[in-house]
């Protein structure tokens, strides 16, 4: 379990997270959604004590972000997949990219090739694996950030928008991806501004001005429209087709999501 | 400024002879007003190719014609950049470069030769467009968000007053209301015009793509594979786009739905969401009842 108790975090003067408490639990698929700058990748790189609060208390299993002892298991549980990929590089080819992370943790030499030969293939990049990193297109660099970090199967995964410069194939392929880890029993955390995305989550956090403001399931946190008109964020098309229905007198159950779904729930119910 | 491609390859200097050009003969022509939205496969060639029309890299191979003038390479052998074209980059990151917001924004207006009171006055309306305010004057490019970030950037290609703007992925990673609030600011300011100016718009949200373009470029593999409007294109070629590791719109997902389901076929001058909901709902509840 990931736990925030009464956590604030400020870069010099400026407070960015107030009084966070969460808890994250583990199989969870939690999606964070919020406006820019409402400190969402702030939070992400409290997760493995990449930075520290000045209140309150952050545990990874049991294990207190703010102890130096504990930094490194922490981030071995942890993996954090960053917003920008080129700040994760540093090696000079794809292969070794994904190399490091490994000798950073107890992982046999020998089983090395293969186990970063696999996460390169996950995410489809292992053709480039003698790539210069910095010589990739933007989607390209994407998916061997994601790579380097799945290769050391860290038990939460947390994917600053990932899908975010990847083509239509690419943010399916990363979302498919999420959900077969999820299903292997990993936790996912996903910061996205993409809201059909959301919708896959179990759970939805809704961060503004560094606060919590909302949280729940996916369906309850779209049909709240305060939330959605108080925080920069949009309905996906299936549920503004259902509001609209609705308005004319026709009723879409509340678990239909997805075009197909409610298309057909009408063509089936007339 | 119509801006025209003639069989227009480009190949990387650092790449190894047996590997290919990332842009291979193109034959294109960017008119003068137009929106014109690009889409295509990661490593397709679209950043490149957007560097091309900048002039930030010459064609290996081909013509780039501005107005019907050749962009020769200039005297020392080196690419020309095109000073009426501005280029929002892919990474923000890339084009901030001062240590406050308000230097990065002077500083192209300013290399210009803009006055001091314009460039003052160009910098207070301009970070508003952009949904910040004056406080972000101050602060360092690097402190900010991804998405703020971006925001900076898109104001700084603003200021220089392009005739050509060219967007690479603008709205990755904004939130969803400053997506919107981009687009619209892009759109007013191209209206503000008087149809002389142009938006190139790179995006891999098909969504965005339905909201606005007059044209789409599709690119696969380094290759134009369609220029098209998108009422047709995505209509009539869902097939292919899927094959070329794309998608359509939502908009136009609901429409196939409704006419595989209910075998009619709604007829739309334009592919935006509020346009598509509005016929659909209007098919589902008043002429519902012919229709079932
Ligand atoms: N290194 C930094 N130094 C100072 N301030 C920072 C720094 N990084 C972020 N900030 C500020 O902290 C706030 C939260 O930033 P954060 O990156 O966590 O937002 P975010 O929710 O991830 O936004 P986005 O959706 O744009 O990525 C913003 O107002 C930002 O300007
Ligand atoms: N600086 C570079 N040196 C060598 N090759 C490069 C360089 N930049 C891009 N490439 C290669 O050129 C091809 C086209 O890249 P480009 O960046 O134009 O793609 P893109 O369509 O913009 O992709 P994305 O949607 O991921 O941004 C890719 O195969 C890429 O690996
Ligand atoms: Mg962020
Ligand atoms: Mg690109």
């Amino acid at each position: 379990m990931l736990t925030f108790d009464n956590v604030s975090f400020a870069y010099g003067q400026q407070a960015v997270l107030k009084n966070i408490s969460l808890q994250i639990m583990e199989g969870e698929f939690l999606t964070i959604i919020g406006p820019n700058g409402s400190g969402k990748s702030t939070l992400s790189k409290l997760m493995n004590g990449l930075i520290q609060p000045y209140l309150g208390q952050i545990l990874v299993d049991r294990l207190d972000t703010q102890s130096p002892q504990n930094l490194k298991e922490i981030r071995q549980i942890v993996g954090l997949i960053f917003q920008n990929p080129e700040d994760q590089f540093i090696s000079t080819t794809v292969f070794d990219e994904v190399i490091f992370g490994l000798e950073n943790i107890a992982v046999e030499p020998d089983k090395m090739q293969s186990i970063a030969e696999d996460a390169l293939k996950k995410v489809g990049m292992l053709s480039y694996k003698d790539v210069e990193p910095h010589k990739l297109s933007g989607g390209q660099k994407q998916r061997v950030a994601i790579a380097a970090i799945l290769a050391m199967k860290p038990k939460y995964i947390v994917f600053d928008e990932s899908t975010a410069m990847l083509d239509p194939n690419g943010q399916k392929s990363i979302m498919t991806l999420m959900q077969h880890l999820h299903d292997e029993g990993f936790t996912i955390i996903h910061i996205t501004h993409l809201m059909e995305e959301a919708l896959k989550a179990t759970r939805v956090l809704v961060l503004n001005g560094g606060v919590i403001v909302a949280e729940g399931a996916p369906v309850d946190v779209f049909h709240n429209s305060r939330v959605i008109e108080n925080n920069e964020l949009d309905v996906p098309l299936p549920l503004k087709l259902k509001g609209r229905l609705s308005e004319a007198g026709i009723v879409v159950p509340k678990q239909l999501v997805t075009l197909e779904g409610i298309v057909d729930y009408i063509w089936t119910s007339n | 400024m119509d801006i025209k491609l003639e069989n227009v390859s480009y190949k990387y200097p650092s790449l190894s002879n047996d590997s290919w050009e990332s842009i291979r003969e193109l034959n294109c022509m960017f008119e003068t007003g137009k929106w014109l939205s690009v889409i295509g496969q990661t490593g397709s060639g679209k950043s490149t190719l957007m560097k091309l029309l900048k002039g930030l890299i010459a064609p290996t191979a081909g013509r780039l014609l501005i107005n019907g003038q050749e962009n020769k390479l200039s005297k020392k052998g080196n690419a020309q950049i095109i000073q009426e074209v501005g280029l929002v980059f892919q990474y923000p990151e890339h084009q901030l470069f001062e240590t406050t917001v308000l230097k990065d924004l002077a500083f192209g207006p300013k290399n210009q030769g803009v006055k001091k009171e314009e460039i003052n006055d160009r910098t207070k309306v301009i970070i508003e467009l952009v949904g910040l305010s004056e406080a972000y004057f101050d602060k360092a490019p690097f402190e900010l968000s991804g998405g703020e970030k971006r925001r900076v950037a898109i104001a700084t290609v603003l200021m220089m007053n392009p005739e050509v703007l060219i967007l690479d992925e603008p709205t990755a990673g904004l939130d969803p209301q400053g997506s919107k609030l981009i687009l619209q600011l892009v759109h007013d300011w191209q209206k503000a015009g008087g149809g002389q100016r142009t938006v190139i718009f790179v995006t891999h949200q098909m969504n965005e793509v339905a909201e606005y373009s007059d044209e789409v470029l599709v690119m696969n593999d380094g290759e134009i594979v369609f220029q098209e409007n998108p009422i047709a294109l995505f209509r009539e070629h869902d097939h292919e786009l899927k094959a070329f590791g794309l998608d359509i719109p939502d908009s136009v997902k609901l429409l196939k739905l409704f006419e595989h389901r209910f075998g009619k076929r709604i007829e739309v001058h334009s592919l935006q969401e509020e346009v598509v909901l509005e016929e659909v709902v209007a098919y589902f509840t008043k002429q519902g009842d012919d229709l079932l």
